[in-house]
């Protein structure tokens, strides 16, 4: 266990360095270095800024920093009176601007734990921001309970073309939630066509198919989608590309027609 | 939620009592369920007719004549049988080889015992599971699988159907399709709670619907909700996992059924082992009805497993079932379970030797729009297996638990026997038995001398199976008394992992490991991978597995060749020439002799990547250099994004238990789930059919039961019905 025996604002005791509480930081701490972060509010934050700049880390992209800015960031930073961070000057440096840079594009809670690590800086209790800045991203909340279904058919208007392939995107927003992608009519497309799980998180829905075998005209159900909603709203579709038999493009058009609703 | 888990195990109980005239059986005390009971069947106006236990009413008196007359319908084995004209799915039929194709070669092969055998006066309980049927294609050794389960309702009013089943434990799940006649619904991936919620809504509102969940890595649950009377529904699922591979021979394997699980006392996270019709009564968050030896269903299972091998094949066999053997190809072979064989109580294991010097292709790549995927076989240094190993400290560990009893027992103590043959005579030894307690057979290790292995083997024989599965008690035992620094330790379990605390068993290996090895034995026809191969991993040893049918001399063979030398441990990967990432496993596990390691990560750009590896081979360093031409690999294939995203799934997961910056990976976990659209313990699929409401309300729950593993005494394992 590193402890060092710098001062803190609080008053004179023992607090981890810098690469101590890196290993608790990253799962690697000794039991007593554990416990110790678990009891001792300074190095706690700054064991949840070490998580916040990784973290943050894992999505940055690589940003080059011109001189200027690094050193108007770097007369920023207070001199820190613990030996622990001078060990890590060099690559803190970097963290710190990338991090700081990072304040400015993330969402409230990354400046929160900064604001946190201020106070805690200043002898304040930062212990409630802390809850706040460390909670998980919860997902949108959707009402679940008494919401209604609704099938809605996704049609292709081919004309007297033959439809050999098709892909649309269907938007949804917080009122509807996709809860089932089924195939169409007619041999074809009776399949469900494959949908992107990442584009669905989103709110998009991007679905297509193709068939080799012989091509269905005219007006052609290609799918059923099958929608959960708070209320009713209307889904936005979009062609992005489709074929005829022949392997050439054409843009016919799409739309989509509710068929049964629970409620 | 809690209400609806309350809502179905009181549903449940209903089934439970079902068969019972009114107020026959006495409701738990403290319970509400005698007032469920009357309020659910006046609400669903059943009409029942009287089965010797908790089922409902088959709609049509044609449907099950058993009901009406106590009279059986059978399905006897006889010995001597030659797997021609008898079986579950086709009685009367010849068993006739495909007439397609006419095969190069045609095996039938059938093991010692095994089979599930009906007798006279058996009960035929009605359930809503009416067959399964499994289809896989392996190319390379990644397994592409689609389990299609056919529920059915037998009964004359609507129902839910719940039915916990294995998976491997490294599936990708990643594909979920609801049938409904010819109508094909594909479920969405989301958040757990989300998918339960509209689940839930779903039902209620009288939707079909359908949900997945993920219990542990290798225990699902399937939920399938408003299923009319006398309707169908299937549900495909769709999933991706790699196959074992050992000195040239791969195994795929399929599990069948969930053993049951022992949950050690104040657990409520585990998995209860209950009678059919005792739903609720384990005090477990998740259960499994099994059927009593004098109950049988008409629930079976088809299997059929094609194998694309890149290399001939040389030798295919199946250790656990009766199967007909194809070979279309030198380096193709497809493989069926025979009909006589089709009850869904034991692992399908499957192993085929190639020829050449083994694994097909080092490097699999796939790119899709945005980055490539790869897969790399580790192979162990040539060096090893010329250097030996140090002196060994052996300590066996076997478990003698209630579920142990009978046959796998007697299959440890040959494991043993054979173990203990073969130390060396500068070896220690120790043995630990667990079930309740631990007790070991002396107070430290023994030297190897031919007195102590006599001693040692009357200790073993005279070990039978009873009691509880307190396997911590095991570990600390093994791994928390003093080390002999002239000797490394070697550990080796014996078990069939029948318990319900894993995660607290990791976290007791990792935290007591040092710097001992542990080689799992999975002994049993249904064991519980994940434990045993989770006591592999982190334990940096290996695993093996060895059935009711098997001899395990292999298995052992298998285990003294890699631990007769040194592993390459300590292993670094440096990598330079492509942009390479989030390689998984993380920490790349030991290489032994004859047993390489698949390690899968992603990257950006093109041409060729050139690997340093770098490891201790008996405390000397070793480095290896590998060049990749990442644009022409030896293979490509799809499944690589789902392999990957599985892999990183399951380090994640480790490391929620080892550290505590928890909530970040439960976080990272679900992120990666949804992204690539896979089950795991924080994602779960749903599929609701909107397009029309079911008459009439929710419906009852029938959970599906299912027999005990082949080899495992009910008695020992299940609670007794209460009468």
């Amino acid at each position: 266990m590193n402890l060092s025996d710098s001062a803190t604002a609080s008053g004179s005791m023992d607090h981890l360095d810098g690469l101590a509480q890196d290993r608790v930081r990253a799962g690697e701490g000794s039991p007593e270095e554990a416990r110790h972060v678990l009891e001792c509010l300074q190095c706690k934050v700054e064991v949840e800024v070490l998580r916040f700049m990784a973290n943050a880390m894992k999505d940055a992209q690589a940003v080059e920093v011109p001189a200027e800015v690094d050193r108007a960031i770097l007369s920023t930073i207070p001199r820190r009176r613990r030996p622990a961070w001078s060990l890590l000057a060099g690559s803190a440096a970097a963290i710190l601007a990338v991090a700081i840079t990072l304040t400015f594009v993330l969402p409230a809670h990354a400046v929160d734990v900064v604001d946190a690590y201020a106070l805690s800086r200043k002898g304040g209790d930062a212990t409630e921001i802390l809850r706040r800045c460390t909670a998980v991203d919860a997902p949108r909340p959707r009402k679940i309970h008494g919401n209604r279904f609704v099938a809605v058919d996704v049609y292709v208007e081919a004309g007297d073309r033959k439809l050999a392939a098709w892909q649309i995107e269907i938007n949804t927003d917080d009122r509807a939630a996709i809860v089932g992608v089924e195939g169409g009519a007619g041999d074809a497309y009776r399949d469900p066509p494959t949908y992107d799980p990442k584009a669905l998180q989103g709110g998009k829905l991007v679905l297509a198919a193709l068939t080799t075998g012989p091509a269905p005209s005219g007006r052609v159900r290609v799918a059923r989608i099958h929608v959960m909603e708070t209320e009713k709203c209307e889904l936005e579709v979009r062609l992005i590309a489709a074929a005829t038999t022949g392997g050439e493009r054409f843009e016919p058009k799409v739309k989509l027609e509710r068929t049964g609703e629970s409620r | 939620m809690k209400r609806a888990w309350t809502e179905w195990v009181l549903l449940a109980l209903v089934v439970a009592f079902a068969g019972c005239e009114s107020g026959s059986r006495t409701p738990s005390p403290g319970s509400t369920s005698g007032r469920a009971y009357r309020e659910s069947t006046a609400e669903h106006e059943f009409s029942r007719r009287k089965l010797d236990d908790g089922g409902l009413a088959a709609p049509g008196a044609k449907a099950d004549p058993s009901c009406d007359t106590d009279e059986e319908l059978l399905v006897v084995e006889r010995e001597g049988d030659d797997g021609e004209n008898h079986g579950t799915g086709d009685r009367g039929k010849n068993w006739t080889k495909s007439p397609v194709q006419k095969p190069e070669t045609v095996e039938i092969k059938r093991p010692r015992g095994g089979e599930l055998r009906a007798r006279l006066a058996d009960k035929l309980v009605p359930i809503p599971l009416k067959h399964t049927d499994v289809k896989a294609q392996v190319s390379i050794y990644i397994a592409s699988v689609t389990v299609k389960q056919q529920y059915h309702n037998p009964y004359d009013g609507k129902i839910e159907a719940v039915y916990l089943f294995p998976l491997p434990d490294d599936a990708a799940v990643r594909d979920f399709i609801m049938v409904i006649g010819d109508r094909r619904i594909r479920g969405i991936i989301r958040e757990r709670e989300e998918a339960k919620q509209i689940y839930q809504e779903a039902r209620h509102q009288g939707h079909v619907a359908s949900l997945l969940t993920q219990e542990r890595p290798n225990i699902f649950t399937q939920f399938v909700a408003n299923i009319e009377p006398g309707k169908s529904i299937d549900i495909d699922i769709t999933y991706f996992h790699s196959l074992r591979y050992s000195k040239g021979e791969y195994e795929f394997h399929f599990p069948m059924v969930v053993g049951p699980r022992y949950n050690s006392q104040g657990s409520m996270d585990g998995v209860g082992a209950v009678p059919t019709g005792g739903t609720g009564t384990s005090g477990q968050k998740t259960e499994i009805s099994y059927l009593a030896p004098d109950e049988i269903t008409s629930n079976d299972i088809s299997l059929e497993v094609d194998v694309d091998a890149g290399l001939p094949i040389e030798k295919v066999e199946s250790p656990s079932h009766i199967v007909q053997i194809e070979r279309p190809a030198a380096t193709r072979a497809t493989v069926r379970l025979a009909p006589n064989d089709r009850i869904p109580n034991k692992d399908f294991v499957l192993r085929y030797r190639v020829g050449g010097k083994g694994i097909a292709s080092a490097l699999a790549a796939y790119r899709d729009k945005e980055q490539g995927y790869f897969a790399l076989v580790l192979q162990p240094p040539d060096s090893l297996e010329e250097i030996p190993n140090s002196a060994r400290e052996m300590v066996f560990v076997l478990d003698v638990s209630g579920s142990m009893g009978g046959a796998p027992i007697e299959i440890s103590k040959r494991t043993m026997e054979r173990c203990l043959r073969r130390l060396a005579p500068g070896d220690t030894f120790q043995i630990i038995c667990f079930a309740g307690c631990a007790n070991a057979m002396a107070e430290r290790p023994l030297p190897a001398t031919p007195e102590n292995i006599k001693r040692a083997m009357a200790y073993v024989q005279a070990q039978n199976g009873s009691g509880g599965t307190e396997m911590l008690t095991g570990i600390r035992a093994a791994l928390e008394f003093p080390r002999d620094p002239e000797r490394y330790r070697i550990v080796s379990f014996m078990t069939d992992g029948y318990i319900g605390n894993e995660q607290e068993i990791f976290g007791a290996v990792r935290r007591s490991i040092g710097g001992a090895r542990i080689f799992a034995f999975g002994i049993g026809s249904s064991v519980n991978r994940y434990l045993i191969e989770g006591l592999g991993r982190i334990g940096r040893g290996t695993t093996a597995f060895v059935g009711l049918d098997e001899s395990s001399e292999k298995a052992v063979d298998g285990l003294y060749q890699r631990i007769e030398h040194p592993a390459l441990t300590d292993i670094r990967l440096t990598w330079s020439g492509a942009e390479i990432a989030e390689v998984q496993p993380e920490t790349i596990p030991d290489l032994f002799v004859g047993r390489p390691v698949v390690i899968s990560g992603r990257f950006r750009g093109s041409g060729v990547a050139t690997l340093k590896l770098a490891g201790k081979i008996a405390g000397k360093d070793h480095f290896t250099t590998l060049s990749l031409n990442l644009d022409e690999p030896g293979a490509r294939h799809a499944a690589l994004p789902a392999v990957w995203a599985r892999a990183k799934i399951a380090s994640l997961s480790d490391r929620l238990l080892f550290t505590p910056d928890g909530a970040d990976c439960a976080g990272a976990i679900r992120g990666v789930a949804l992204e690539y659209g896979l089950m795991s313990q924080y994602t779960a699929f749903v599929a609701v059919d909107s397009s029309r409401v079911t008459e009439g309300a929710t419906g009852t729950t029938v959970p599906v039961p299912v027999p005990v593993p082949a080899g495992v005494q009910y008695e020992t394992t299940v609670p007794e019905k209460k009468k």
